[in-house]
């Protein structure tokens, strides 16, 4: 509402996507990663292997090249682009964490100058003052990860921050301590990923099988570990996140399960590699285990960001960046009373609120795309502006809707109106359109909301005039809108989806 | 338009520190990346240079000093962009209500700053670590680096200078919203970003002769090339800097460059301070370049870095002149948060003392 919001077309979230994805791998290899060089380079030196120091020194470089310009610029690339995005947050995480950011960044710079005097001092450095400067590095690597770790758990699990404003417990959070457990396992899984992948491409068959063999040794550990530290996470999620987890939002079940099958895979591609091949793994073998590990990390990221909606900081600032404390203003001052870089122009206050109220996760035809779901959907004007007040108790997790009854319409004719330049749908229509059009939103069908209870006993005829007259239910239902054609695929694919999984589900 | 109207508010979370702290920190964290900057950036253009001497049979020195310098381009780069992080940080407590919605205005190309830093960086490794010594890339890469690093200069002086003149914020801003205006309409945006460029050229010229005074005893001819070359990189710069800075102080509003002119006395000193110690230092650097062991460039280079020290400070209260209106420092409340604040400081001492260790036992290794 504060600032002006930049609109790039395509999705704003689809720019942090592209930043921070490949900060995270990188960044968590970074530290993983300098414990590899270490335990490498001391394992070479008291064997005396000369091929493995070779090797190690080969990959410092690539370390340097990796961790220094892409893991640092990458970092760099997130700030610069949550600034652009989120600037409300931005600044309220910067205004609270200032010190510890400032701190980081003091471990930021040690962290930087120690790889660079040990990439360059491997002719200049004794053996142990070179492996003394790789655990300066590796300290203060992991040392930056303690704390953004407190910045990152906060804004899922911020406490009773926004009441009390006391620091120490907002950094301690609820999921500090299992995040800063699993992030450090994820470190070490990454180095044996990477030991995994640079060994499979060496020739000398029986050096490939002396790295495997010490990657192996931490990474099936780390794995196993890694999923009693996500069960830790889950349990210290508070009892309002853990009604997102629950609530049949399908992103979050599905980043459970993709994290869930990802470790599975991942333990058995190493084990059955090793088993496999005793002269250590093939590129392919390699290359899918660390899929199965990229992904395993991937869900973690994804469920953290899931169960944080509706909000960028937990019980403070909800995603769009409305502030909790703004919604009593900004019900009496409305939308437009409340945003100040507007047009003056009433006919675009649909797209005023559109920009200052969505924009932060939806585009229009892009990705998250408004315009896009309401042309898939079929929805009229009618049913978006009988929609649009009620977003706050739809399963995505959004915020309330806080803005007057012309508001209402203005944006419902602001985004039907981008929705009617769009093609119409062809082909035929899904089995769940109607559903999912109509009531999917916000129920399921024994998770979230669940029907199956109300619909139980009741006669087909007697669903079919539920389905008409739910909006009578209570303010929280839209009027129903849809046609008597729309009636009935509700309630055959309710009936269908009910005796296919009898009483359980979260469909 | 009234520019209160679309004013972003100050964040409502009180300062965490006492504001003369956070300031003193942003001074001081601004003032080791600019340096670092100035640097890098006359250090990437003059490789560039020395190249296209040496492309074109120029004297070996050329070609020696292209090497020489690609050697340390990409430490600087690390450096460079290390100590912006600080200042940043910093900058974006006190005055982020401003810097947010420059930058937004600049959407993309604030966004590509840190795309055209990797070009950049990934290049001059590549030069140094890769690419075969006499290759084409040798021609084509450094313009690559220089380039990128040219680019993102403009981005972030443009961004800096947006957000200290509100009035500018204007609702055409909302109108084009796609992340493509630079503040070009200004008349105040090239000439500032002039005068900074020209100025790193000049800080970078001393860290060449610097470069050659060190030589001085090993190779007296290649430290000949680099104490001369380095001068006219200070002084040609230094010289026209003077008129830039003028041209610039010309397109300040009124009231702030009369604050310049004898109004206002800090911004007056900080000003001919500047001023009289960079034409100062020309002829002392002049002895210094044939004179190269004698206390000439040492003291130069002492001038030299209190003159960027007060044209940074001087540059941070022309924000708070042009701001007056809108905004000052003591407007957020402040609620100090005395353990973290202790535990930036405890880490601060260590990681100095880290960073201690850390060069002197690199410089003290055993083929240094």
């Amino acid at each position: 509402m504060n600032f002006p919001v930049w609109d790039v077309g395509f999705g704003l979230p689809l720019l942090i996507a592209f930043v921070s994805i490949p900060h995270v791998f990188v960044s968590h290899f970074a530290i993983g990663g300098g414990l590899f060089l270490l335990i490498y380079e001391q394992q070479a030196r008291r064997l005396g292997d000369n091929a493995m120091l070779a090797y190690v020194r080969c990959h410092s470089r690539f370390f340097l090249l990796t961790t220094l310009v892409f893991g640092a610029l990458t970092g760099v690339g997130i700030w610069f682009t949550i600034g652009l995005i989120h600037p409300a947050a931005t600044s309220s995480l910067i205004h609270t964490f200032v010190w510890f950011w400032a701190t980081e960044w003091v471990m930021f710079v040690v962290e930087i100058t120690a790889s660079l005097v040990y990439y360059y001092g491997w002719d200049r450095l004794d053996a142990k003052t070179h492996r003394t400067v790789m655990w300066v590095y590796f300290f203060a690597a992991w040392g930056s990860l303690a704390v953004i770790n407190g910045i990152i758990t906060f804004m899922l699990t911020s406490g009773t921050w926004p009441q009390d404003r006391a620091i120490w417990p907002a950094f301690f959070n609820a999921t500090y301590w299992p995040s800063l457990v699993a992030r450090t396992l994820i470190c070490f899984l990454m180095a044996g990923v990477f030991a995994f992948i640079t060994a499979a491409w060496l020739k000398d068959r029986e050096l490939r099988r002396r790295i495997n063999q010490i990657a192996t040794l931490w990474s099936l550990p780390s794995l196993v570990l890694l999923l009693g530290a996500f069960w830790w996470y889950k349990s210290a999620l508070p009892q309002s996140v853990q009604g997102i987890v629950g609530g049949g939002w399908m992103a979050i079940k599905r980043a459970g399960d993709v994290g869930l099958w990802s470790a599975i895979f991942a333990a058995i591609s190493i084990i059955g590699a090793n088993i496999l091949r005793k002269d250590g793994f093939t590129k392919y073998q390699a290359i899918l285990t660390a899929f199965f590990v990229f992904m395993l990390f991937g869900s973690f990221e994804w469920y953290r960001e899931a169960a944080r909606k509706p909000y960028v900081i937990s019980g403070y600032m909800y995603s769009n960046g409305m502030m909790v404390s703004d919604t009593t203003a900004i019900k009496q001052a409305g939308y437009i009373g409340s945003i100040k870089w507007k047009h003056g122009n009433p006919a675009r206050h649909g797209e005023d609120i559109y920009r200052a109220a969505c924009a932060s996760c939806h585009s229009l035809t892009g990705y998250n795309g408004l315009a896009s779901r309401i042309n898939a959907k079929g929805w009229t004007e009618e049913q978006v502006v009988n929609l649009i007040p009620r977003i706050g108790y739809m399963r995505g997790a959004m915020p309330p809707w806080l803005g007057a009854p012309d508001e209402v319409v203005a944006l419902g004719a602001f985004l039907s109106k981008e929705a009617s330049a769009l093609p119409k749908p062809t082909g035929e229509r899904k089995r769940d359109a109607a559903w999912s059009a109509n009531c999917g939103l916000c129920h399921t069908i024994d998770g979230h909301r669940p029907l199956r209870a109300a619909m139980n006993g009741l006669s087909v005829a007697d669903e079919k005039d539920a389905v008409k007259t739910s909006g009578e239910l209570s303010d929280a239902m839209p009027p129903f809108l849809g046609s008597e054609a729309d009636v009935d695929q509700i309630v055959n694919y309710l009936n269908s989806e009910m005796a296919k999984t009898p009483a359980k589900g979260g469909k | 338009m009234d520019p209160t109207l679309i004013l972003p508010a100050f964040d409502p979370i009180p300062h965490p520190g006492p504001v003369w702290l956070l300031k003193a920190l942003l001074l001081l964290t601004l003032s080791l990346h600019l340096i670092a900057m100035n640097m890098l950036f006359g250090g990437v253009w003059t490789a560039l240079f020395s190249r296209i001497k040496a492309n074109k049979g120029g004297a070996p020195h050329h070609e020696k000093l292209y090497r020489q310098l690609v050697g340390f381009l990409p430490t600087l780069v690390a450096m460079t962009v290390t100590l912006g992080v600080a200042p940043l940080l910093f900058v974006q407590v006190l005055y982020g209500q401003f810097v947010y919605t420059a930058s937004i205005a600049m959407g993309w190309f604030w966004w590509l700053v840190w795309v055209l830093v990797i070009i950049a960086y990934y290049s001059l490794y590549y030069l140094k670590f890769k690419a075969p010594n006499g290759s084409k890339a040798h021609s084509w890469i450094p313009w690559a680096a220089a380039l990128s690093l040219l680019w993102v200069s403009f981005t972030l002086s443009n961004v800096f200078n947006l957000a200290q003149q509100p009035e500018r914020f204007t609702a055409s801003l909302l109108e084009t919203t796609k992340g493509w205006n630079y503040n070009l309409g200004d008349h105040s945006t090239f000439p500032r970003w002039l005068h900074i460029m020209l100025g790193a050229v000049a800080v970078a010229g001393i860290w060449i002769m610097w470069l050659g005074r060190l030589d001085w005893k090993k190779e007296r001819d290649f430290a000949a090339h680099k104490l001369t070359l380095g001068y006219k990189l200070f002084a040609y710069p230094t010289m026209a800097n003077i008129v830039v800075g003028f041209a610039y102080m010309m397109t300040l509003p009124r009231d702030v460059m009369m604050r310049l002119m004898g109004q206002g006395m800090l911004e007056t000193a900080l000003w001919l301070i500047g001023m009289g110690l960079a034409i100062w230092a020309i002829p002392l650097l002049k002895r210094g370049s044939t004179e190269p062991e004698s206390a000439a460039l040492p003291l130069g280079t002492i001038l030299m870095t209190v003159t960027v020290v007060s044209m940074i400070i001087l540059r941070d209260i022309i924000r708070s002149d042009y701001l007056k209106p809108y905004y000052n420092l003591g407007m957020p409340q402040v609620s100090l948060q005395w353990g973290p604040i202790a535990l930036f400081f405890v880490t601060f001492v260590i990681g100095l003392g880290g960073l201690y260790w850390l060069i002197v036992t690199f410089l003290k290794g055993k083929n240094a």
